[in-house]
């Protein structure tokens, strides 16, 4: 890991953690308030490549573990690992480092940066999710998978939003990913 | 400013180490999948309750506050329950939950940060064999804390020079200008790391 690679690693952690610290927005129609982190698991996927958007994330969650208040609505400590949502956080680590291999394959259009945060930062991070939800909440699998579908629509416009994002800055700022 | 969940106090639990609480957490977190009947899990809830809010001199408000997260979760177990229809099941599920939730928060309201990173920085040197290094996750956590606060420096700076050319309401266009910039600003910080001799861990 080079010097470069721990700055941009703790960057990340720290902007998705300020992310956290934005108001959640409510989106008319989807029926659950939709919150900024989710969209710094992406943009880390988007930018800094699959190992680096994986440890900023690992990085992150170890943060919350020791006592910070990092996520949304300043929850934080070891709480949040034994409640129904720790799947997600789980899945943030595993999801934006999914991210960086699909981007690291694909050529950087909007489209396929908004496919690869459709496949990590949703698929992946749902497939951490549900399952955990389930079984801490003692539900049907089915169940928690509805459940969740509640969060999608959020998902999918800021999927759409950080691929817009990322390509944005790739242009104003080449270095960006390597 | 970022500041720890931590409560400062003199109580016995905050004078137990750390890795004591936490292997008392998963303790408890044993004992509750273990069972599976609702009078004894609510007599637990109600002692752990009277631990967290007496013992450690917490509060009720604390409670509280290590509660409310979970009112959504409660709710749509109660929506489920509809078709489910076994509402002792759903009992015991709702006072597990609150006890783990509860059990987890106690842990990390009496443990100091620092006491807590310890721990960690143990674990971590547990993992030296696969490339882990202690050093430089403890370099990590510290850099990230006074990264947050950098970060929001540059949205405000990003948003006064939107703000001035009647850019109040764009709040979207904020992120590509605060991104880019966040990105050269670590550029210029691992140069200065670099300059301060820090690329040799590499080669440790």
């Amino acid at each position: 890991m080079t010097a470069r690679d721990t700055v941009l690693v703790a960057l990340f952690a720290a902007l998705t953690a300020a992310l956290g610290l934005l108001p959640p927005i409510p989106v008319p129609l989807v029926p659950v308030p939709v919150t900024a982190q989710t969209l710094g698991v992406m943009l880390a996927g988007c930018l800094i490549g699959p190992r680096r958007a994986g440890l900023a994330m690992l990085l992150l969650l170890m943060l919350i573990a020791v006592g910070l208040p990092l996520l949304s609505g300043g929850r934080g400590g070891l709480a949040v690992f034994v409640g129904p949502s720790a799947g997600y956080l789980a899945g943030w680590a595993v999801g934006a480092f999914v991210i960086g291999l699909v981007v690291a394959r694909f050529n950087s259009t909007s489209v396929s940066l908004f496919i690869a945060n459709c496949v990590g930062g949703i698929a992946v991070v749902y497939v951490f999710g549900i399952p955990v939800m389930a079984a801490v909440l003692d539900l049907p699998l089915l169940t928690a998978a509805l459940g969740s579908a509640a969060f999608l629509p959020g998902d999918l416009i800021k999927a759409g939003l950080a691929a817009a994002i990322a390509v944005a800055v790739r242009r104003a700022y080449p270095m960006a990913g390597q | 400013m970022i500041v720890g969940l931590y409560v400062p106090g003199d109580t016995a639990l905050h004078k137990l180490s750390a890795a004591v609480k936490l292997m008392a957490m998963f303790g408890v977190g044993a004992v509750l999948v273990l069972v599976d009947t609702v009078v004894p899990l609510a007599i637990l809830v109600i002692g752990i309750g009277f631990i967290f809010t007496v013992v450690a001199g917490l509060g009720r408000n604390r409670l509280w506050a290590a509660t409310r997260p979970l009112l959504i979760w409660l709710a749509i177990i109660a929506i489920t329950q509809v078709w489910v229809a076994d509402k002792e099941a759903a009992f015991e599920v709702i006072l597990r939950l609150i006890a783990l939730v509860w059990t987890a928060a106690l842990v990390t309201y009496t443990t100091r940060l620092t006491d807590m990173s310890d721990v960690i920085a143990r674990l971590c040197g547990t993992l030296r064999p696969l490339g882990v290094s202690p050093d430089r996750v403890a370099f990590l956590v510290a850099l990230t804390i006074r990264l947050i606060p950098a970060v929001f420096d540059t949205v405000r700076e990003v948003r006064d020079a939107q703000r001035s050319r009647g850019l109040e309401r764009a709040y979207l266009a904020a992120f590509v200008p605060v991104l880019t910039r966040v990105l050269r600003q670590a550029d210029v910080l691992s140069e200065a790391l670099i300059a301060r001799g820090f690329d040799r861990w590499d080669t440790q």
